[in-house]
């Protein structure tokens, strides 16, 4: 069989399976031994059994077998249960995560070897290994199914209850049930069992079994004699559908799964531990979404161009049409945007773990929260900004809070809490990481900047506690007593900071010693189209991004004051320096006569005046990138096509405000 | 075997850039300038949707008299791993055969840093084409940048 269609398929399906059983294993740590849980995983890892032995990928198959194993096991003994167990459960989705990477990159897993892991598996079991396998709780099919049952036979179907028992040596007790399952599929369908069909296909029960069964044209002796007939099957008897009374309330859900044994695992799992509803999905290669952005890019193009032409004509009908069309290309770009916005959960969900391990690992105890879930954040930033939160959340676990010892002397409760949130405010994004450790120290900051030479000593006094905050972006800043192996690699601030900017958005800190520190990263919405004034300076037409402008300013002669020969203007109580954009890109100043046309920028905390030759319009601009030849130009993030055809930069202010430094 | 040349005009002299590594020939458009990069990169240009730089080969490679825009001038868009680069040209003659082997090493005239973007010359009829090597001229733009900040720097 040519599995390779499917391999996209499989992979994404078996990830999310993964990400499923990874919440599940948390679940379990913090509920206990809740047999609901442990029907969940069990699902899972046979549904990720099955798909894995499907497509050939040995090792994965057996890994996830012995996982279901042990799985089925802890469920019937909950008694064995203990946390070690969950830490045996995560480092087997951990070897999966990685032995699906190794089918992603290589096409196969023989290589992998999971010998220690299969062994621990095993050890779950035979450590704690007894004679008798007790019963659960409830042995048969629960009274809803009975309920059922009922109505089909007052529907005027054939229906049915069998209580099957195999004899006490029979050694594959699996392949007998799904020959008893063929069976009955002869003259009918079983509608439901007890135990679940994936346990009894794996020969995982003990005692009697039960099938709910609906015939066609025969009776239920008929297939009753041909259960009979099958070698090893010790008993076969008739339930009284009358016997068994209708349902409690407690025991809906139980029923509910007994009774579509055939749903899809994926499906099942989610719903009943996490209680929020999946909406019908669509999964579409993001490269696809991405070509579908193109032509709309250019769509937009073509319509600010047909928006030139109809005012240029001055023919009303053609006004409308062109009106008509710049609305309908709005709603569409509208649309794909939507298309590419995800919610945050998807980068978010595998924090909890990461936290969870980062505790047993560090001198910590804290409680991890997570809000904004379903905050949407384009696709695209949300990939590019993993690296910088696991930055920024083991950072507050290890640096921002203070350790148990320490907070129990300081009043504090032992156990901290560190927040990671997302919400979204006026074309914005927010991702913030708090934590409620002892805060920023400004002295310790200081003293380690003027050590390390980033400020002079004499500098540190005058410094707003803000700017000080800012030292911990610079690069190969670090005040941790000790290098710790959580921090101490990977990205520094200045790199989540890099990331951050790169993305065109800002991070900064608020900070209050004693109580606590947040990071706060504000992103824009989306990156490929953007608001943006059109500006000429000399005879080229360049771009400005709204979101950088504070203010449009006719600066008269004045209005202007001299710093040390450069020209400053005051915004807002702020002292604004001018910088003549013509001067600074063809050495021809635009500033011949007053006033200037200046066009108020901001970058974070920074602001700077660029004085241009015209303010020409505003509008939206697709942005498209320069290309790889141009990859080290930094003064502009990219560039557009205008209505006309011509192409304008499209000005990245952080770096223009470098050429005033 | 034999491979196929765009033969291009600077001035008096014809160089040959590869059939494989050219996408079309364009005749001049209007170029947008890149303030504050490399002299020789003439800025970008529209070539139907795609934002395209542009440079002028004939700096580029290092010649000295300048050309003068006519009626003949050409942008021959070409790709070399994985960018896309136009290059201004005097005019654009025709498309030649040379045999392997028919290539030989740049005279010694060609001197200095110039002579690693040639890959040698070639006789086609009477003439002598000089065969560029695309590879080098589209890919040490930061080698070049680095030494404009040098030149800058030292004034």
């Amino acid at each position: 069989m040519d599995i390779s269609q499917y391999l996209d398929a499989f992979l994404a399906e078996s990830e999310d399976n993964l990400t499923t059983l990874n919440d599940l294993c948390l679940q379990l740590e913090q509920q206990g031994a809740e047999d609901s849980i442990f029907a969940a995983m069990f699902r899972v890892a046979h549904t990720l059994k099955g798909m894995s032995a499907t497509m050939g990928f040995t090792k994965m198959a057996e890994l996830t077998h012995r996982m279901e194993d042990a799985l089925g096991y802890v469920r019937a003994h909950p008694e064995v249960f203990q946390p070690s167990v969950v830490d045996i459960f995560l480092a087997a989705v951990d070897a999966l995560t990685m032995n699906l990477q190794s089918i992603r990159d290589h096409g196969q897993d023989a290589h992998l070897d999971h010998g220690g892991l299969l062994a621990q598996l095993a050890a779950v079991m035979a450590g704690n290994e007894q004679p008798a396998i007790q019963k659960a709780a409830s042995n048969g099919l629960s009274a809803d199914v009975f309920e059922k049952l009922r109505e089909l036979r007052r529907d005027g179907l054939t229906v049915g209850v069998i209580e099957i028992e195999l004899s006490s040596s029979c050694v594959m007790k699996g392949v007998r049930m799904v020959m008893i399952m063929r069976a009955i599929e002869q003259f009918g369908d079983s509608l439901a069992c007890y135990p679940e069909a994936s346990l009894l296909e794996e020969g995982e029960f003990e005692g009697p079994v039960q099938i709910a069964v609906v015939v066609n044209g025969a009776s239920i002796s008929d297939v009753m004699a041909a259960i009979a007939d099958i070698t090893e099957v010790e008993t076969v008897r008739e339930i009284d559908l009358d016997a068994v009374a209708a349902s409690s309330q407690s025991e809906q859900h139980s029923a509910q799964s007994a009774a579509a044994p055939e749903q899809p695992a994926a499906a099942s799992t989610a719903t009943p531990v996490s209680g929020r509803g999946r909406e019908q999905t669509l999964r579409v290669p993001v490269g696809r979404i991405d070509e579908f952005m193109n032509v709309l890019s250019e769509l937009v193009i073509a319509r600010t161009r047909l928006d030139l032409l109809a005012q240029q004509s001055g023919d009303p009908a053609l006004r409308e049409v062109s009106e008509q069309i710049g609305r309908l290309s709005e709603n569409l770009q509208e649309g794909v945007m939507n298309m590419r916005m995800m919610p945050v959960e998807a980068l978010f969900q595998r924090f909890p773990r990461m936290m969870r391990d980062l505790q047993k690992s560090l001198d910590r105890e804290f409680d991890f929260e997570m809000t904004g879930l379903e905050t949407e954040m384009d696709r695209t930033i949300m990939d590019e900004m993993g690296e910088a939160l696991v930055h920024l959340l083991r950072n507050a676990a290890d640096h921002g809070l203070e350790s148990p010892d320490v907070r129990e002397r300081n009043g504090k409760p032992r156990r901290g809490k560190i927040t990671l949130s997302a919400y979204a405010t006026g074309g914005h994004i927010y991702l913030e990481v708090r934590d409620d450790g002892g805060g920023i120290e400004r002295e310790k900051v200081l003293q380690s900047a003027v050590k390390k030479g980033v400020i002079a000593p004499e500098q540190a006094k005058g410094m707003s506690d803000e700017q000080v905050f800012e030292l911990l972006f610079a690069s190969g800043f670090s005040t941790a007593q000790t290098v710790s192996d959580i921090s101490g690699r990977g990205v520094g601030l200045d790199a989540v900071r890099g990331k951050v900017n790169s993305l065109g958005g800002t991070i900064r800190i608020e900070s209050k010693v004693g109580e606590g520190t947040a990071f706060i990263i504000e992103l824009p919405l989306t990156l490929t189209i953007l608001p943006a004034m059109l500006v000429r300076v000399g005879e080229e037409l360049f771009a400005v991004p709204t979101a950088n402008i504070e203010e449009v300013a006719r600066v008269d002669a004045s209005d202007l004051e001299w710093v040390h020969e450069h020209p400053v203007v005051r915004f807002r109580d702020k002292v604004v320096p001018v910088l003549d954009l013509g001067d600074k890109f063809f050495g021809r100043t635009c500033g011949e006569q007053h006033p200037w046309n200046t066009v108020i920028c901001k970058d974070g905390k920074d602001y700077v005046a660029l004085t241009v030759t015209e303010i020409v319009d505003e509008l939206e601009v697709v942005n498209k990138p320069l290309g790889r030849y141009l990859a080290n130009v930094k003064m502009f993030s990219g560039a557009t096509i205008l209505g006309d055809g011509q192409v304008a930069l499209i000005l990245d202010v952080r770096e223009v405000l470098q050429l005033g430094a | 075997m034999s491979e196929q040349y765009v033969v291009m005009k600077l001035g008096n002299e014809f160089y040959g850039a590869s059939v494989m590594q050219v996408i079309s020939i364009e005749r001049m458009m209007n170029i947008s300038q890149v303030p504050r990069t490399l002299s020789y990169i003439k800025g970008v240009v529209n070539l139907r949707g795609t934002v395209t730089p542009v440079i002028d080969l004939r700096e580029r490679v290092g010649l000295t008299r300048n050309g003068q825009e006519s009626d003949a001038t050409r942008i021959v868009v070409t790709e070399v791993n994985d960018m896309t680069v136009g290059m201004i040209v005097d005019a654009v003659e025709d498309v030649v055969s040379i045999e392997d082997g028919g290539i030989a090493p740049p005279p010694p005239v060609v001197g200095g840093i110039h002579a690693v973007y040639l890959k040698g010359v070639a006789q086609v009829g009477d003439r002598l084409l000089v065969i560029l090597n695309l590879e080098k001229i589209l890919s040490d733009v930061e080698l070049e940048q680095l030494q404009e900040v040098d030149r800058q720097v030292r004034g």
